[in-house]
């Protein structure tokens, strides 16, 4: 690229030297900055995520969390959306707009804790694993495999039936469930770049172990990471309103978004909207973080680069 | 070839005593004293150290993991404490459901998502592809007990063409079977769309077009064959999703599977009934996958080649 142009412009008869300035002010994330902006369904993702974060972060002071998404309210119940009441009123009169919005809260709270602890543990895993080799890679790599034959939602599901269902297991039932995807993938990580002459280099410098895998290792694997944990991300928004729903995680009246669904399926034929409605924001915090996921993976992959 | 699944096979062992071994565990950590469970609160001391006497319970955990498994080989899962029945019984009564349901979501799945995929791949950015991609996008963002109820929604109560629950017929299976193969459907459909793309970038299909192969064979068979590979893999993979899946569908369509027995019983604290229902699935999910590894082996001639080969050597 940086050839190819130098003879461009050597032909073209314009000032080499201004073009080399540009392409040194070029860093890593402001290349894949410059790709992953291209992709028109990263940006949808972002500015949803961004929708969502706001709801989280200003909940309380959009509606009070007491009076307007606890407390019933029979006076109100079972209203139809109104210019009031925008997403209408469950069985006990509650606002369902005020507890969509205190939901975004509750599951990207329960996302970003499960996936960042998943990450932390998978990577240090894989980063070990991979590192050290041998006979103590090949053990763990067994363990994370039997973890690998339970499916990711058994795993949970038993996880919750030993600790008993409430937010805070279901938040560690989780990461548990996750934590083998991220030690395989930065394993494979390890492996590939283990042997470069950078790493060779630092360990020549007198680098021990631990440097060599936080300073060298880590930020030159993270991209996959990365993408996974967007992937991650979604799918723990997912599994955390499907356990509440069944009643293993978050418990009413908590205004988690499957436990709202799971209140408003008797009246799924005479109120469809207090179903439709959780169900969207669920769906559309999914999208969101699988549309940024797919434009992260194009934007890191060097082979889409051009 | 029999010797690659007699290898399969006996590497199955090691990886189901493992998974074994983590649900026991877990399961181990559940609070609560199971003779007071069992027996109520007003039971006497005698009685409940009689009950763990007749259970093992007061036994060290490796001697009781060890018996377990013993009886687990014999399908023997142990009584189910909230019914005081065989739980090897009650899953096998199940089973059949859980089966059916989970063969139909993924004969759904392959059936619809293959084709769609290869016209995904083969008019790249056309009006079929942007819908084909967009539906399997919503596919996979879509909560499954969400969808199914959605489902429910338009099909038994808008249209009253299906009936929202039940087990039995055929019209009962259909909308259980496209909420739980939805999500795997549009996993198959974006795999099999980015590996026909690669592929019918190979010089091998170029090659066979400039011999003069018409665009039809070359896709039938030179493309699809070889992108088939990773997408059978994909699927056996997704298959644990999709079970993963029929706990949570069964729940909204009352289908009477091992899934909805699994939460029945995770909500009872019913041990003995979780940890069977969690390894019957467990092994389904396995068995499925070395199905899987199998058939990729007929399919891929270089697994076929290796094998081949060191008999004649």
């Amino acid at each position: 690229m940086k050839m190819s142009s130098l003879v461009m412009q050597a032909v073209t008869g314009s000032a080499p030297a201004v073009d080399l300035h540009v392409y040194k002010k070029r860093t890593q994330f402001g290349e894949v900055w410059r790709r992953f902006r291209r992709s028109k369904g990263a940006i949808v993702g972002l500015i949803i995520i961004a929708l969502m974060l706001f709801c989280a972060l200003f909940a309380n002071f959009l509606f009070d969390y007491n009076t307007e998404v606890i407390e019933p309210n029979y006076d109100e119940a079972l209203e139809t959306p109104s210019a009031k009441h925008w997403f209408g009123t469950d069985e006990f009169g509650r606002d369902v707009f005020a507890r969509v919005v205190f939901g975004a809260r509750l599951s990207l709270y329960i996302g970003l804790t499960s996936t960042t602890s998943a990450l932390i543990f998978g990577v240090l895993i894989g980063a070990f694993s991979g590192y050290i080799g041998g006979r103590f890679d090949s053990i763990v790599m067994r363990v994370v495999d039997v973890f690998l034959a339970l499916p990711s939602i058994l795993l949970a599901l038993t996880i919750v039936a030993a600790l008993g269902p409430n937010i805070n297991n279901l938040i560690l039932a989780i990461s548990i469930a996750n934590i083998p995807y991220f030690a395989r993938i930065f394993r494979a990580e390890v492996l590939a770049i283990k042997d470069k002459e950078f790493i060779e280099a630092s360990r020549a410098l007198g680098a021990n172990r631990n440097t060599i895998i936080f300073r060298e290792i880590l930020p030159n694997c993270l991209s996959p990471i990365i993408v996974q944990a967007s992937i991650i991300m979604a799918l723990a928004v997912i599994v955390s309103a499907e356990f509440s729903f069944l009643g293993l995680g978050v418990q009413p009246p908590t205004p988690e978004w499957g436990c709202m669904v799971a209140g408003a399926r008797k009246f799924l034929l005479s109120s469809p909207y207090l179903t439709i409605f959780p169900g969207v924001a669920i769906m559309l915090t999914v999208l969101a973080f699988n549309l940024v996921g797919d434009a992260l993976r194009d934007a890191t992959d060097p082979r889409l680069k051009h | 070839m029999y010797r690659y699944v007699l290898k399969r096979l006996v590497l199955l062992i090691p990886v189901l005593l493992g998974v074994s071994f983590v649900v026991y565990t877990i399961l181990d950590f559940a609070p609560g004293d199971p003779a007071r469970l069992v027996l109520g609160s007003k039971s006497s001391e005698a009685a409940r150290e009689e009950f763990r006497e007749e259970h093992g319970l007061n036994k060290p955990f490796v001697v009781r993991y060890v018996s377990y498994v013993g009886k687990v080989v014999q399908g023997d899962f142990g009584k189910s404490y909230r019914t005081g029945r065989d739980v090897s019984k009650e899953l096998l009564n199940r089973l059949p459901a859980t089966v059916v349901l989970a063969a139909t979501g993924v004969l759904f799945a392959i059936i619809l998502s293959i084709p769609l995929g290869i016209v995904s791949a083969i008019k790249q950015h056309s009006a079929v592809d942007n819908v084909g991609m967009f539906v399997a996008l919503f596919g996979i963002t879509m909560p499954e007990f969400w969808l199914g109820l959605m489902l429910i929604l338009l099909f038994s109560s808008f249209l009253g063409i299906l009936p929202s629950g039940g087990y039995g017929s055929f019209a009962n299976l259909i909308l259980p079977a496209l909420t739980v193969g939805m999500p795997c459907m549009a996993n198959l459909t974006r795999v099999t769309r980015s590996e026909m793309l690669g592929v019918m970038r190979e010089d091998f299909v170029r090659m066979a077009r400039a011999k003069g192969v018409a665009k039809r064979v070359v896709i039938m068979k030179h493309c699809l064959k070889n992108a088939l590979i990773p997408v059978i893999t994909v699927a056996g993979l997704l298959f644990g999703t999709l079970l993963g899946g029929t706990v949570i569908v069964e729940n909204v369509f009352g289908w009477p599977g091992v899934g909805a027995f699994l939460v029945k019983s995770i909500t009872m604290k019913d041990i003995p009934a979780v940890m069977g229902g969690v390894m019957l699935l467990a092994l389904l999910f396995s068995l499925v996958n070395l199905a899987v590894d199998i058939i990729y082996a007929f399919i891929d001639p270089r697994i076929k080649a290796e094998y081949s080969n060191r008999r004649s050597a």
